[in-house]
């Protein structure tokens, strides 16, 4: 069996940034609702359940610090303390600390113990007043000398248990096979004598008393500890035989400390250090100790002094110690788990029992099958169908999150962005519940906050300019989820001044991506802002990105096969909307044809599909061949000819071209037929086999053979430059 | 026949680590994320061998689990053990006088928590 | 009592013709001649079926297959081996092997048997017999008078045509 808890390290640290988030966010909160004492308990609890958890891994750092926050906010909630700014910030900042000490439990990384051990000392400052519980106590002491005796010794133990022991589970037998345990236990007297007549007898009582003898070879204090969860409310009394006599009265209060590490370690059978041993029996005091450990050279040091080593190589060898740390870190990062609820999988069993009997049912009704049953195996087909698609989708579920835990993060960001931009912005946020990809949540994360930061950086205006246009003085951002068709909806909406025209234009033109007399619509120039390089800000705040940050945004959720799209009123502010796929492992796709092959096109990246008329393609030198739609040249691409696949029809007018969009470029892509539409499930090719250009990935059609999904951007790189196995060669 | 624990705590961790525990040591482990959720899942009339509950918890707390389930003919005399950390010295007095049997200090080792269990469990 | 039960399958594996030194191969036909791959890498043998041809990759790479819902690679090694295409036939099975994890299949003309071949008749550098690349080849063992060119699948799958990579690296 594990001895220790280490494997679930990775559980707590993912249910620790869930408290950290319940911290963070009930914080925030109570700024606007200081005296709320529901907001103040779950602060509180988290806290509590952070220091309690990380404790149990040995994470002291954490477990200490949170351990003041916990003191700060227990008189808090107690209202022996009242929540001011100050405080607020006090732990708003704090948490910040948490986080990093956390993170630096998790990677390694180190702490600026500066900032940890001040905001400490804030902590305890803004705690003082009150005395603090005392949190190292003396029984490491005690543990020394529980070491020393040695020999077996025979003791006198005399115990009245407290009437109640009965009704608190306890069972006296039970202490006397514990005792029995440490050595051997004699002359055991039961003491009656304070039994009532049996009229008055109350049977959940406990009227008795024991005397015994126990020879050991073990510390009396082992032997109290058998009696610890009733020594305080016990009359105990347990006396050296022979020899002189170790008498005590177990009435007094006991020591809370029981399993501290420093306790622990003994235990473990790992030897204490020299030092230590050294001080306990006297031979140093603990200053000497000290003084000589400050002496103490690294072995690095010593080789380098010894000149057996340069330093050069030294450096090298840390190095390269440093990357095997690190790499061992990332390792373990990369365990990632989810987190489901009890309730979902309960559904997914009772689905699982259902489909066991539908197919025992059609097993037994093939065994013995007539066809005057084929209405009943009909029957039990389509209800094989309806157990099939309930359980996919039961199972999909558990990939999935609420966005709620994307959002989590804005509220402090929009808070620290407004006093530093020296703006007022109020957030809202809707649609938390909506369910997604966990992976998905995961990755919106930083295009989502770029879009937020620029909503208040640059979409927002300063108070005095909104008040001169008769706005409110308070800026709007709203970010919002829902779902649509199959697809999850995320804007990001501020009612600030709304993208500039003429600057976007002029800024375009500058950069080289349009040409001066283009005559462009506005949906034509809104997505300028997503091309590289593309920054409009005057002025570069340290907040906000410089220069990149939009275009990062557009390649982060297309790569999550979404699109990004804009809509933005002068003076009245800009939506920024996210279209994103409800999971990563199934696409919508159009399913087409080429020859004898079916292939895949995902959705998202179709904008229409249309029949050239005749003379609709053109052929331009040196550009190969492109088709005008509606006043826009795009380059074509025939499909059979980038797959080597053996086409059925190879006119244009006679095929179908399909326009599609991959990072802003559109291209015509042609096939024989569209064949139709539906749901596909993602498997992998590498798994088995290897990355495939112009391939995203493969599915299982109707028919149970293979299909290809079309990586559009890829076929796109072939038709240009050929497979990167051709350029290989 | 294995013996029956619930754990009772908010922390998803910490129920783990003590089922992990437990379910190693033969136990057969009901888990309840606060004691709401475990008088809902005992009062079914089941019966447990221990009881291992955390004090600080959403809906219902520790202390007044206890409370509930001394109250309950088939608790009377089930041994339940408190998870408290070394700071709630006062938490440890009120669980006493709630009823409870006995208490773990964390940070613990499954060695510590195994043991506490034997000392309080009849075999 | 352990002893005696070991005696006992050793007899048993003799008497059924099971190998107990030296391991047994899977042996299957391709034209005239004879090949074997290791028992323990062979999944499954499974009749031949419409694989679907994935765009420009070799003509070896025959293309891909729904074995229960994973793709699986499946090599023509006919062409692999240079050798000239034959109609595929009843007997065509996809021998489907497993190396290193990775899941592939190979279509041969049909299989043959399991030979016990002891390490003693296996000689490491074939110089004689097979046609094909010796590279691909571990061995040729011999078993009674019959002679089988043991493949390296291990070499087959590492491949350059199977990993995307290595044909990158290679530029």
């Amino acid at each position: 069996m594990s001895s220790d808890f280490a494997q679930f390290q990775e559980a707590f640290f993912e249910e620790a940034a869930e408290h950290l988030a319940v911290v963070e966010d009930g914080l925030l909160q109570l700024e606007q609702h200081p005296a709320d004492l529901d907001l103040l308990n779950k602060i509180f609890r988290s806290a509590h359940s952070i220091k309690g958890t990380a404790g149990m891994f040995g994470f002291n750092a954490v477990a200490q610090f949170t351990h003041k926050m916990e003191t700060l906010l227990d008189l808090l909630r107690n209202g022996q303390k009242a929540v001011s700014p100050s405080i607020a910030d006090l732990l708003l900042t704090s948490t910040d600390c948490l986080k990093t000490l956390i993170e630096s439990a998790k990677t390694g990384v180190t702490v600026d113990n500066n900032t940890v051990q001040r905001l400490t000392a804030e902590l305890a400052t803004a705690s003082a007043s009150d005395a603090q519980p005392a949190v190292v106590g003396s029984v490491k002491t005690e543990t020394a000398s529980s070491q020393r005796s040695s020999g077996t010794q025979t003791y006198r133990i005399a115990w009245t248990p407290p009437d109640w022991l009965f009704q608190r589970g306890l069972d006296p037998l039970q202490f006397m096979k514990e005792l029995r345990s440490l050595g051997d236990l004699t002359q055991i007297t039961l003491d009656a004598s304070r039994l009532p007549n049996l009229s008055e007898i109350d049977p959940e009582k406990c009227y008795l008393s024991w005397e015994m003898q126990l020879s050991t070879a073990k510390d009396v204090k082992i032997i109290e500890a058998v009696f610890d969860f009733v020594r305080e409310d016990s009359v105990l009394t347990i006396e050296e035989r022979e020899a002189l006599s170790v008498k005590c009265e177990m009435a007094e209060s006991g020591n809370e400390m029981r399993f501290t590490n420093d306790e622990r370690r003994p235990d473990d059978g790992s030897p204490k250090p020299l030092g230590e041993i050294l001080v306990e029996s006297g031979a140093v005091t603990p200053a000497e100790l000290d003084q000589a450990l400050a002496q103490q050279k690294r072995v690095g040091e010593i080789l380098v002094e010894q000149k057996t080593v340069t330093p050069q190589q030294l450096e090298q060898a840390l190095q390269k110690q440093r990357q095997q740390e690190s790499t061992t870190t990332s390792k373990k990062a990369d365990t990632a788990s989810i987190r489901v609820d009890t309730a979902k999988i309960d559904k997914l069993i009772n689905l699982v029992g259902e489909l066991v009997i539908t197919q025992s049912m059609l097993s037994d009704l093939g065994s013995r099958f007539e066809m005057s049953h084929l209405p009943v195996l009909l029957e039990r087909m389509a209800e094989l169908e309806r157990n099939t698609r309930e359980i996919q989708e039961r199972v999909m579920s558990i990939r999935m999150l609420p966005i709620g835990t994307a959002f989590s993060r804005f509220p402090r960001l929009v808070r620290d962005l407004a006093a530093k931009a020296g703006k007022k912005i109020q957030l809202i946020l809707s649609g938390e519940d909506t369910e997604l990809d966990k992976t998905v949540i995961e990755s919106i994360g930083d295009p989502l906050t770029h879009l937020v930061r620029n909503s208040a950086d640059h979409g927002l205006e300063p108070p005095e300019e909104r008040l001169d246009n008769n706005k409110q003085e308070i800026g709007t951002i709203r970010l919002n989820a829902f779902h649509q068709g199959g697809n999850i909806y995320i804007t990001v909406e501020d009612d600030g001044r709304g993208l500039n025209r003429e600057r976007i234009v002029a800024k375009a033109i500058k950069k080289g991506l349009i040409s001066e007399n283009e005559k462009l619509t506005d949906d034509q120039i809104w997505p300028l802002i997503f091309r590289p390089g593309f920054s409009t800000a005057e002025q570069v705040t340290d907040v906000s990105g410089r220069g990149v940050g939009m275009d990062v945004v557009k390649r982060n959720i297309e790569g999550l096969g979404g699109a990004v799209s804009i809509k933005t009123t002068p003076g009245h502010g800009t939506i920024f909307t996210l279209k994103l796929p409800l999971t990563l492992a199934i696409i919508e796709g159009m399913t087409v044809r080429v020859g004898q092959e079916t292939y895949i096109v995902p959705l998202l990246s179709i904008l229409e599909s249309i029949q050239p008329k005749p003379g609709a393609v053109k052929t331009v030198v040196g550009k190969g061949e492109v088709i005008d739609v509606r006043g826009t040249y795009l380059p074509v691409v025939r499909m059979y000819e980038v797959f080597a696949l053996q086409p059925e029809i190879t006119t244009p007018t006679e095929a179908i071209l399909l326009i599609l969009e991959t990072e802003g470029e559109r291209v015509a892509v042609m096939v024989d037929e569209i064949l139709g539409q539906q749901q596909v499930v993602i498997k992998s090719m590498e798994q088995n086999f290897r990355k495939v250009d112009g391939i995203a990935g493969a599915t299982i059609l109707g028919d149970g053979t293979v299909g290809f999904i079309l990586d559009v951007r890829g076929l796109l790189e072939i038709a240009r430059h050929g497979t990167s196995a051709a350029v290989a060669a | 026949m294995s013996k029956t624990a619930l754990i009772v705590d908010d922390s998803p961790t910490m129920r783990q680590m003590v089922a992990f525990t437990l379910t190693n040591a033969g136990f057969t482990v009901i888990q309840a994320e606060d004691g709401k959720d475990a008088v809902k899942k005992v009062s079914a009339g089941m019966k447990l061998d221990i009881v291992v509950t955390d004090l600080n918890m959403p809906e219902m707390d520790g202390i007044a689990l206890i409370k509930e389930l001394r109250k309950l003919t088939t608790f009377k005399f089930t041994p339940i053990l408190m998870l408290t950390t070394e700071s709630a010295a006062e938490k440890k007095v009120a669980g006493k006088e709630a009823g409870a049997t006995g208490w773990i200090v964390k940070p613990f080792n499954p060695e510590v928590l195994l043991k506490t269990i034997a000392k309080v469990m009849p075999a | 009592m352990a002893a005696a039960v070991e005696s006992a399958t050793k007899e048993l594996n003799q008497q059924i013709g099971l190998s107990t030194d030296g391991s047994q191969f899977l042996t299957f036909n391709l034209g005239e001649e004879l090949y074997g791959v290791d028992i323990l890498l062979v999944q499954e043998i499974k009749g031949y079926t419409t694989v679907t041809k994935i765009p420009n990759t070799p003509p070896h790479i025959k293309g891909v297959l729904n074995l229960r819902g994973t793709i699986v690679p499946i090599i023509e090694l006919r062409t692999k081996f240079g050798m000239p295409m034959i109609d595929h036939t009843m007997f065509t099975v996809i021998v489907v092997v497993v190396v290193k994890e990775k899941i592939m299949g190979l279509v041969v003309d049909s299989v043959s048997d399991v030979l016990n071949i002891e390490k003693k008749d296996i000689q490491t550098s074939p110089q004689f017999g097979a046609k094909v690349d010796v590279s691909f080849l571990s061995g040729i063992g011999k078993s009674g008078n019959k002679l089988v060119a043991l493949l390296d699948l291990n070499r087959l799958l590492s491949d350059a045509e199977m990993h995307a990579g290595d044909a990158a690296l290679a530029a």
